[in-house]
């Protein structure tokens, strides 16, 4: 059964990039808007790891990410934070809260595609 | 004894202006102290400011890699959606040039580096060519465009180029934000005793008053959540305010949530800017600051 990938963003031009480039790959992709949504669609369709972006609108990528980590409805999900600021700060803070792997944009589409393998220990095969 | 009690009155003459003195270098001290804060307070802004500025040029620049990446990947995929993705490249290149350049323009405007070039100007003529040039936006959105033009408008002496600027930015904004049926633009040109008065108002979205000031700070846009991200760079207001001012003017916002929103500026009759050469024009802009 193919895996389910949340992609949380508000970019509309990311977010279909990356819904495409995910779907050719044979994932099911879900689609959030901001960060309520993205807990809205988790908590109705839990899938198998969340491309998370930082800067989200109501509720920011942090926040969704330390609701999922305390939620232990959510424990084996991979949440792999995306951002914009390339600031080492914004990484170890996304992995303090408990992100799984971290994404800077602009990101090589290969790049991404491989850290999502991995998190989803897919890269054996 | 005389002579000691001299001495002594003399020890305590310069005591005192000691104390004084090392008074005097506190206070010197604070001053400096507070000063340093200030740079300090400028020196982190202006790292917000280049840390966003590079956070609002990499949206763009993710897209238009993904893509790219996307195409050259999959030299098979159907002509339609090639076409679709190599639009959106189009438009983020766009986009990304617009934000460029803005962060140039308003950097200049900042800085007191901006060239400006000064002409007598009819206001009426300004708005009919902003008018036209938005046409083909105004009609793909279905919006009702309707103008308020006095008879007889006075002349400014102002930029036209800058002023055509600001006009172009508040109709595509108004049109941005208008509803997606029966979004209606009303134009409006007022003759104030000492001033001009230009309005530009939308039956969109409207804005909440916590948010009026907010909009003119760089970056700043507001209503994502209701109208999904707008696609500019939210530079435009900054740089209309800073070019309106120059003048002499103002720029505001009179707004309500769910109910429109009308960007007003005014441009002074006889502005001091309207008279002098380019120092005056420099002087102006430190008053207003």
């Amino acid at each position: 059964m193919s895996k389910t990938i949340l992609i949380a963003d508000d970019e509309p031009n990311i977010v279909i990039s990356l819904e495409y480039l995910l779907q050719r790959e044979g994932y099911h992709v879900l689609v959030a808007r901001d960060g309520q949504e993205a807990l809205d669609t988790i908590a109705l369709m839990p899938p198998d790891l969340v491309l998370l972006d930082v800067m989200l609108p109501r509720l920011s990528g942090f926040e969704v990410c330390q609701k999922l980590r305390a939620d232990p409805a959510c424990k084996g999900m991979r949440v792999l934070m995306l951002t914009a600021k390339g600031r080492e700060v914004e990484v170890s803070k996304g992995i303090a809260l408990g992100a799984d792997a971290y994404v800077t944009k602009p990101f090589s589409t290969k790049d991404l595609l491989q850290k999502i393998r991995e998190q989803l220990g897919e890269d054996a095969g | 004894v005389l002579g000691i009690l001299d001495e002594a009155s003399q020890v305590i003459a310069y005591s005192h202006q000691l104390e004084q003195k090392s008074r005097a270098l506190e206070a010197a001290t604070a001053e400096l102290r507070a000063a340093n804060e200030r740079l300090k307070e400028l020196d982190r802004l202006k790292d917000d400011f280049i840390s966003t500025v590079t956070h609002e040029l990499r949206t763009p620049l993710t897209s238009i890699r993904a893509f790219s990446e996307i195409l050259h990947g999959d030299p098979e995929m159907p002509t339609a959606r090639r076409a679709e993705f190599i639009s959106i490249i189009v438009k983020e290149s766009e986009r990304l040039t617009r934000m460029i350049n803005q962060v140039l323009d308003l950097s200049k405007l900042e800085s007191g580096n901006a060239e400006w070039h000064s002409a007598e100007l009819d206001m009426k003529e300004v708005i009919a060519e902003a008018v036209a040039t938005t046409s083909q936006l105004v009609r793909e959105r279905g919006v009702a465009l309707e103008l308020e033009l006095p008879q007889q408008v006075p002349p400014v002496r102002a930029d036209r180029d800058r002023l055509m600027q600001v006009m172009l930015n508040l109709i595509s904004n108004a049109v941005k934000f208008c509803p997606h049926q029966g979004g209606r633009i009303v134009i409006a040109l007022r003759v104030l005793p000492d001033a001009l008065q230009v309005d530009v108002g939308d039956n969109g979205v409207g804005i909440a008053a916590a948010d009026h000031e907010l909009i003119f700070e760089k970056f700043r846009q507001v209503g994502d959540t209701l109208t999904g991200k707008p696609q500019g760079t939210g530079l435009g207001l900054p740089i209309s305010r800073r070019i309106v001012q120059h003048f002499g003017g103002r720029l505001w916002v009179d707004s309500a949530l769910g109910e429109g929103a009308t960007f007003s500026f005014t441009l002074p009759l006889d502005a001091p800017a309207g008279r002098g050469d380019d120092a005056g024009w420099r002087s102006v802009e430190v008053v207003q600051q």
